[in-house]
């Protein structure tokens, strides 16, 4: 518990002051009481004022009077309603395969598309009103924000080269700009960065370009000549403002953030710096007289956040933000078109991490899948198979790990690493179940391999990397970890630390990834993707030397992309990102469905799975999607609201 | 509201005295509670609850039941001590206050812990010395458990205004009771795109 709940968990237990004994006896003696008339009688006196038969004729008065009245009445009604906050859901948005947490998809400008990247590397487009969805392209860096251009009539858009499910960098080929109309694209920029926006004149993009440490800028870039104008070292959210002559961005200083204005030429630059909290997501109304943002007021509770809006007028912020919605934090905004809608997504994702019994010797599963536990993040075995180790976020932020026995998985111990911030896809535990190998991020930004005692929770830096490492996987004899990164296989010795790549991918769209030992320990074997799907493994010796084929499909949908290698090293199970659970054994022949767990519901996926020690079982993680689209119109205070 | 006060509301306004007294066994020692505590001594709070509830009497005909009792109740409460202190005398508070140490000595609670009781001493005294909006919000929102909503309503304020104010309280309590601020300050969160399985 912080200081400020246990100041506020004081107050609340304040002692409270007893009341005297003889006070409710001298309140008892001070009631009095009033009979309240019926409401009812001043009507009936009037329709019957002679206190018998209600008048015809007085009854007749009175519709006459409530229809002059109510019919002019009713219609200022709906005009005034209309100046109230409305809300209208996009049904057919929830059908598309958006990447959960997903804030990239947009709007078009007359509101009748909504553009977003899936997770089957698609640019797709949703009518709104009819939920027809409608691939414009594929081969798109997913998980990325889409830009519409003004006039709506083209999209900007990250072409892919990269893995984002295994491999954390992110490696967008170029920027391109796909024709609504004619499908055609042309490329904005060679060297991408992430859109955010783009001007209306189509020559001025705003976005974030990410170093190789992965660390943001938000950059002004001209598409005609390529000149950049950095305006922060940081995420900084930058849109332009509808009359292109200026631009917003946040940056945030010792917990606070700081709104700015400037021009687009940097002529005029103002900051509104008192918000008490944190700003995100800074949005223009389509008039430009508002800046609209959610903001998290620090001391009150850090979950909670309103939609805030703060008036511009030319090339000033004018008065104070005003509290437009409240408790917006289960929404996640994505845009506000020309039309008036600001449209956001609600929802979550559930899940949790289950098991599956396998005959160990066909490969075929044994029993229905078992829940082990809700949530979770990364999970690897232990070297007996008895245990599994999760990796989670605790409350206040800090990373431990969750010991919890195979079978019944109750938790048996938890183990706090403060020191380590982030973990990327694929630890492992090591054959003499002493030490967790995980790649990820520690405090001071310290990145690379680490080792995790499991008795103690200490942590040892292996090999610094400039990024984090993925998929790590020890050799049988415990001498050596190999991990994927940047495309390419690497294996290091835990003598020296010292990395060498033992494959790596020849051409542009090639990638290496997801490598695991094989039970020899001579070679490693990893995933081979040319283009979205994989429909190879192959396998390198550990001195680089001699590659061969483990194991292809012929359907390469069926995508072999997140796989693991059996222990005997005879079968892979894979996920392809569906409901289906898949194994193929590496001496040929066809894929078989090993699980499909669509019965745990309509909006499932598998992903992650991982085979037992002793071949006798996988685990796997569960996705479940549960998001609903809509789009708001009017939230502006109504005062506010006509002064547009 | 709760149905049954609703009832009790209904049947007080019918001239009902039965349902004035559970309303009075009800909330009566909240709104000592809350008197007492604004006003320093037991005298001048029950004076203040007696005024409270006959201003409750005379005018729950005009109750429409659009907020809840306990917030209109509190409303009437607020304004009653409102009025006390411009008439003068009120303005003068009795330091210092023994009830809380008696209370607390005769009845621990969740304060049985020394440094808890230290914490929860100096907290009250800081609360005391906030200035009047401030002190209005802790009154209502903590020691009264009202709602922020409840609360604005009382006060008559926006409920950003009372969200505010809590949170310049937190930040004077927490500085007088010489917390160091980072400690309470998290790292700022940067938007990145999900991976495979987080």
């Amino acid at each position: 518990m912080n200081t400020e709940e246990r100041i506020e968990q004081c107050l609340r237990a304040a002692p409270k002051p007893p009341a005297p004994n003889d006070l409710m006896n001298k309140l008892r003696k001070d009631i009095i009481l009033k009979e309240v008339e019926a409401r009812g009688s001043a009507l009936r006196r009037w329709f019957a004022p002679s206190g018998e038969q209600v008048s015809r004729w007085r009854v007749s008065v009175a519709a006459a009077i409530a229809m002059m009245v109510l019919l002019p009445l009713s219609y200022g009604a709906s005009q005034l309603i209309k100046r109230f906050s409305t809300i209208s859901q996009l049904p057919g948005v929830s059908k598309a395969k958006f990447p959960w947490g997903y804030d990239g998809a947009a709007l078009s400008p007359d509101g009748r598309y909504f553009a977003g990247t899936t997770m089957s590397f698609e640019l797709v487009v949703i009518d709104t009103s009819t939920g027809e969805q409608r691939k414009l392209t594929e081969n798109c860096f997913w998980g990325t924000p889409v830009v519409w251009s003004t006039d709506g009539s083209e999209i900007a858009y990250l072409s892919r080269h990269g893995d984002w499910h295994t491999d954390m960098g992110r490696q967008p080929s170029s920027l391109l700009a796909l024709s609504f109309r004619t499908g055609k694209t042309r490329i904005l920029m060679e060297d991408p960065l992430w859109p955010e926006d783009w001007s209306s004149d189509g020559k001025l993009i705003l976005g974030e370009k990410i170093s190789k440490a992965g660390l943001g800028a938000a950059v002004l870039v001209n598409l005609e000549d390529k000149e950049e104008t950095v305006l922060a070292k940081e995420w900084a959210s930058a849109r332009f403002a509808p009359n292109a002559r200026s631009l917003s961005y946040i940056t945030k200083e010792a917990n606070r953030s700081i709104l700015h204005l400037r021009t687009v030429d940097g002529t005029n630059h103002v900051q509104y710096v008192d918000f008490p909290g944190t700003i995100d997501k800074p949005l223009w109304s389509p008039d430009g007289t508002y800046v609209v943002f959610t903001g998290t007021q620090m001391g009150i509770d850090r979950q909670h956040k309103d939609l805030w809006a703060l008036r511009v007028e030319g090339d000033r912020f004018i008065g104070l933000p005003l509290p437009v919605t409240p408790n917006v934090e289960q929404m996640q905004f994505f845009n506000w078109s020309q039309n008036g809608q600001l449209a956001y997504v609600t929802g979550f994702q559930l899940g949790g991490i289950y098991t599956l019994p396998v005959d160990a010797r066909t490969g075929k599963a044994g029993g229905p899948p078992r829940q082990l536990m809700l949530g979770g993040d990364q999970c690897c075995w232990s070297p007996d198979g008895k245990q599994i180790a999760f990796w989670q976020k605790q409350e206040g932020g800090e990373g431990a790990f969750i010991f919890v026995p195979a079978g019944s998985g109750e938790r048996v111990r938890t183990l706090s690493v403060a020191e380590i911030t982030g973990v990327s896809p694929g630890m492992a535990w090591s054959p003499d179940g002493r030490l967790i190998a995980c790649g990820g991020t520690a405090k001071q930004k310290r990145r690379g391999v680490f080792l995790i005692a499991v008795e103690t929770g200490d942590v040892r830096l292996l090999a610094p990397l400039e990024r984090a490492p993925n998929s790590l996987t020890w050799s049988p004899d415990g001498k050596a970890i190999a991990y994927g990164q940047n495309n390419g296989v690497y294996v290091v010795n835990m003598e020296d630390g010292k990395p060498r790549q033992i494959a790596s991918p020849t051409e542009k769209e090639e990638i290496f990834n997801r490598p695991f030992f094989v039970p020899d320990g001579g070679s490693v074997a990893y995933a081979h993707l040319k283009g979205p799907n994989c429909d190879t493994v192959l396998a390198t010796t550990i001195d680089g030397k001699e590659t061969r084929e483990i194991c292809r499909v012929k359907d390469a949908k069926l995508n072999m992309r997140v796989f693991s290698l059996s222990p005997d090293g005879r079968r892979i199970v894979f996920t392809p990102g569906d409901e289906k659970i898949w194994c193929a054994a590496t001496d040929g022949g066809e894929p078989f469905l090993m699980a499909d767990i669509s019965d745990l519901g309509e909006t499932v996926f598998a992903f992650g799975a991982e085979w037992s020690p002793k071949g006798d079982a996988i685990s796997f993680k569960v996705g479940r999607q549960e998001y609903q689209y809509w789009v708001m119109e009017d939230f502006l205070p109504a005062a506010e609201a006509s002064r547009q | 509201m709760d149905s049954r006060i609703k009832h009790l509301c209904r049947r007080a306004k019918s001239a009902d005295k039965n349902a004035a007294c559970e309303l009075l066994e009800i909330y009566h020692a909240d709104v000592f509670a809350y008197l007492r505590r604004l006003c320093g001594n037991r005298q001048d709070a029950e004076d203040l609850t007696q005024q409270t509830f006959l201003k409750v009497w005379s005018s729950l005909d005009g109750f429409s039941g659009r907020s809840e009792f306990s917030t209109w109740l509190h409303r009437i409460a607020h304004n009653t001590y409102i009025d006390w202190r411009r008439r003068g005398p009120g303005g003068v508070r009795n330091y210092p206050d023994p009830w809380w140490g008696e209370c607390i000595d005769t009845n621990p609670g969740p304060f049985a812990d020394v440094a808890d009781r230290q914490m929860a001493q100096r907290l009250y005294d800081a609360v005391d010395q906030l200035d009047d909006d401030k002190k209005h919000v802790v009154h209502l929102h903590y020691y009264q458990q009202l709602s922020i909503r409840q609360t604005a309503r009382v006060l008559n304020v926006a409920t950003s205004t009372v969200k505010y104010r809590l949170r310049e309280v937190l930040r004077i309590l927490r500085t007088r009771l010489g917390v160091e601020e980072n400690e309470l300050n998290g790292a700022p969160t940067i938007p990145i795109a999900n991976g495979e399985t987080t």
